[in-house]
């Protein structure tokens, strides 16, 4: 579970600044140091026959040297938070429990697909040309992975709006499970004395 | 000669021994009543029955490849000979533990109204499951609240030093990579053969515990015990050669005799005791084998009317060194012991009565070996005399259990790592009868969490029987209405898992016989009995345990304590035997010379054995001791059997006819304890090594010792 939330929180960022990602397809990433604004989320579980739904906000501050930190504040319809930094993972349900783990007790394997998502997380063109197969679908783009192998999903599909920042994605997961999320309120700021460059711990 | 006789006896013993009833091998009869308590807890519960895979670095740096593959290796195994294993990224034989786990929480734990948040909050988490996590998604339906998590956090209790890192816990000092496995079958080497020799091909990678350990040991007295049966059976092909074209086959008539004597007391020695062990079979039939020295001095020299009173008195020393070590604390000791003793009278009855009423059988002529004294052969016997006395009294007993354990050179530098890492620390094994069994745990958890010391029990996983009604009372009239009413239906359909375990299935307090049933309890729950651990860190707490808990078993102190008893055991009984050996000699000779005389042998082989031992760096062990004693039963009656020569002259008796004898036994005796001597397995190093430097040192004292002290004194 922990390696999935992972994959995702270090995935969804990226596709939120990702303007372009192949040799045929226009591709100019925004210039951002500290990305912030308002999800929703659902996921259909297929097999269960329901929906999950949530909302809240996150926020990327990009470190400098391929390093990231991700917060992801669930806000319905509980609230509870996950921040995720070079260190590890740190969770915070709304009881107040709370558990961190090192990025090295989640595993080998989730540990080499966080370094290849954080190079994408850092819009790092080698690394998403290296990852991914991005082609215009649409208004948008769909991107899948060149080794199925490293991602939960089989495909995303990203939608932009005028600034070139995500505002609709949708990640079809192997078993045909579909998670959705749109993204408003979008906001770039420079990196201040007072940003957290990491997890409470 | 008793190394060829056992071979023969052997063939009498599988006859035999199959009639009386099946040969014991198991390790409890190592064990002294103040141990018997860890050898039941080691094979009763399986919280010891964890091992640890330690994976070595390779150039200073972790290997995780090697790791993964041995991780891959051992989930092959799992089902079969292993339980379950910590290492990679799946759960493995935990997911059954795990929802168990979950599925008591409402024994566990009261309700309480923030359980609703929770489960709604778990949703969340739900939505990050991806389809690769089939395993995670269907537990955390089953357990929201993440008690997995807190059960796993329980287990850290082997390894809390390090680290967990890539799906293998990890020693940031050394940087060995270490899988916890537990098995599901009991230590012995047949349950994990295969798993053992799968495990051996990967380069740097040792089990450390007690399967491992089992392993190890029982191959290695395999491949030892093979090459000394092989080189036994080519010196028992050679001494009938040897006797053909002497023309003495008549010699192998002093074989039966003693097989019989030990079928014989095979069967007595399982009356006694219940059953025997095969160690008792393989170095008891040692003893047993000196009666064949009878047999060939009464034989070779049947003429003389001195043999039978030298083989008397040879005879009841013997018996009176045996005699004392049947008062051993170690159960081990004293059957072989009895066995040897019984084996002896019989085997020394038979060739009296078999020389006596069928002398025609049992009248062979001597082979001529002479052995004429060289020059400084008696500075020789000399100074080993002074050493063997010297060094007797100089040499440091050590009996050290460890040192009964085989381990390669890798395994041994890996367990000394796993072993002494971190804090010291000390641990403490409390016994539990089923009486009140919830509630004793329960109040020595609360106690060690409030003396702040680690507590590994019953106690730390389930509450008393009325908590645990408390407990459901609260789910099922509170929590149960309260999850229905309040949860949203997309969570009453993704955690319905969890609100049929609260709301349908019937729970009731667990008891004794419940416990077993559990995954995440039965490994501290035996056949009658549980058994909690403290685990104690500094010696405050150690006292504070055994105030608390008088009755809690120390594990080192036991350890120490049978070291200690063992010691002070031997350390009245071999001057005991010593003692009261000298003084049927006093009574038989009346002559101090001649009862010094009759122990140059023995000196001399406790001085060869002693020189040997300083020069290879060892100490005096238990099983040491053993081989001497056994050097000691027939040097005794090799050095009375000369010493007869010329104490008690008879008229035209050749004295070359005795030594002619004495040597025939030694070489074949030399012979045969010489493959021994390059046995891997420490106790039958050990034994090889006393019982073949202590044969030579005997011969050297009986052919060149006595006669040189005496032989001047016949002439004249």
């Amino acid at each position: 579970m922990i390696r999935a939330l992972l994959l995702f929180l270090a995935g969804t960022p990226v596709f939120a600044a990702m303007q372009e990602a192949s040799t045929d397809v226009a591709f100019k990433p925004a210039v951002f140091e500290d990305l912030q604004g308002e999800f929703r989320q659902s996921k259909a579980l297929k097999a269960l026959d329901v929906e999950i739904k949530t909302e809240g906000r996150f926020r990327v501050i990009r470190l400098g040297s391929g390093k990231h930190v991700v917060h992801w504040r669930i806000e319905k319809p509980k609230p509870s938070t996950v921040c995720l930094d070079p260190e590890g993972i740190v969770l915070e349900s709304a009881t107040g429990g709370k558990k961190s783990l090192r990025m090295a007790e989640i595993g080998r394997e989730v540990g080499e697909q966080m370094g290849s998502l954080f190079g994408l997380l850092g819009l790092e063109p080698d690394q998403v040309q290296k990852d991914f197969q991005v082609r215009k679908k649409g208004a948008g783009f769909l991107l899948t992975p060149k080794d199925s192998e490293k991602f939960f999903f089989e495909t995303v599909e990203l939608e932009l709006d005028s600034v070139g920042l995500v505002k609709r994605m949708i990640l079809t997961e192997k078993n045909k499970d579909e998670m959705r999320l749109s993204f408003v309120k979008l906001k770039m700021q420079k990196i201040g004395p007072k940003t957290e460059t990491a997890c409470a711990r | 000669m008793r190394t060829l006789n056992r071979f023969l006896l052997f063939f009498a013993l599988i006859a035999a021994v199959p009639a009386f009833g099946a040969i014991d091998d198991s390790v409890g009869i190592f064990f002294p009543k103040s141990l018997k308590y860890l050898q039941y807890s080691q094979t009763e519960f399986p919280v010891f029955w964890w091992n640890f895979a330690v994976i070595e670095p390779k150039g200073g740096a972790p290997e995780y490849a090697t790791a993964e593959q041995v991780c891959a290796f051992l989930q092959k195994h799992e089902g079969k000979e292993i339980k379950r294993l910590v290492c990679g990224d799946n759960l493995g034989g935990f997911v059954e533990t795990l929802g168990e786990w979950a599925d008591d929480l409402v024994l566990r734990e009261k309700y309480e109204p923030s359980v609703v948040g929770a489960v709604e909050g778990a949703l969340g988490e739900m939505s990050f499951l991806g389809s690769g996590q089939k395993e995670i998604f269907d537990l955390k339906r089953r357990d929201p609240l993440d008690q997995w998590q807190i059960y796993l956090g329980k287990m850290q209790m082997f390894s809390s030093e390090l680290t967990r890192e890539n799906g293998f816990l990890f020693d940031p000092v050394t940087k060995r990579l270490v899988i916890p496995v537990q098995f599901q079958v009991a230590p012995k080497m047949k349950n994990v053969s295969e798993l053992m020799e799968g495990l051996e091909a990967f380069r740097g990678v040792s089990l450390v515990g007690a399967h491992g350990s089992s392993y190890a040991n029982e191959r290695q007295v395999h491949e030892d015990l093979e090459i000394v049966s092989i080189v036994g059976v080519l010196v028992l092909v050679c001494f009938i050669v040897f006797l053909v074209l002497k023309g003495r086959l008549a010699a192998l008539l002093l074989f039966p005799p003693v097989a019989v004597a030990m079928g014989i007391a095979t069967w007595l020695t399982e009356m006694i005791f219940g059953s025997i062990h095969g160690l008792t079979l393989a170095f008891g039939s040692g003893i047993i084998g000196l009666a064949v020295d009878y047999g060939l001095h009464g034989a070779f020299n049947a003429t003389s009317h001195q043999t039978w009173k030298s083989n008397a008195i040879g005879f009841f020393t013997t018996l009176v060194a045996l005699g004392i070590l049947v008062f051993s604390g170690i159960p081990l000791i004293r059957q072989m012991m009895v066995f040897g003793a019984l084996g002896l009278i019989l085997g020394f009855s038979f060739f009296y009565l078999l020389c006596r009423y069928l002398p025609r059988y049992f009248t062979i002529k001597s082979i001529d070996l002479r052995f004429p004294a060289f020059p400084f052969s008696g500075v020789i016997v000399g100074l080993l005399i002074v050493l063997g006395l010297f060094s007797a009294f100089e040499v440091n007993l050590s009996f050290d259990l460890r040192k009964f354990n085989y381990q390669s050179p890798g395994s041994a530098e890996a367990t000394n790592w796993f072993f002494s890492q971190g804090v010291p620390q000390e641990r403490f094994l409390l016994l539990r009868d089923q009486d009140g069994i919830l509630e004793k745990t329960a109040e020595e958890a609360r106690w060690a969490k409030e003396s702040q010391i680690q507590y590994v029990g019953i106690g730390d996983y389930l509450p008393p029987r009325e908590r645990q009604l408390e407990n459901l009372s609260s789910w099922t009239s509170e929590g149960c209405p309260s999850l229905k009413s309040s949860l949203s239906m997309t969570s009453k359909r993704v955690f319905a898992p969890f609100l049929t375990n609260v709301c349908e299935t019937e729970h009731r307090p667990l008891e004794f016989a419940d416990l077993k049933e559990k995954e995440y309890l039965n490994q501290f729950i035996g056949t009658e009995k549980a058994i909690s651990l403290f685990i104690t860190k500094t010696p405050d707490q150690e006292n504070s345990v055994r105030e608390k808990y008088p009755e809690a078993n120390s594990l080192s102190a036991s350890i120490r304590g049978f070291s200690n008893s063992l010691e002070e055991d031997l350390r009245w009984m071999i001057p005991m035997a010593l003692l009261l050996c000298t003084a049927i000699l006093f009574l038989y000779y009346r002559k101090p010379l001649f009862v010094f005389s009759s122990y140059i042998p023995f000196l001399t082989g406790l001085g060869l054995f002693f020189v040997v031992n300083y020069l290879s760096g060892r100490g005096l062990d238990l099983i040491s001791v053993l081989g001497l004693l056994m050097v000691f039963g027939f040097s005794l009656d090799y050095g009375i059997f000369s010493t007869d020569i010329y104490a008690f002259p008879q008229g035209g008796e050749d004295e070359s006819v005795v030594y002619s004898a004495l040597a025939l036994a030694a070489f074949s005796n030399i012979i045969g304890f010489f493959p021994m001597v390059f046995a891997k397995h420490p106790v039958l190093n050990q034994l090889g090594v006393a019982l073949f430097y202590g044969t030579i040192g005997t011969f050297v004292g009986t052919m060149w010792g006595v006669k040189v002290l005496l032989g001047k004194r016949k002439v004249s």
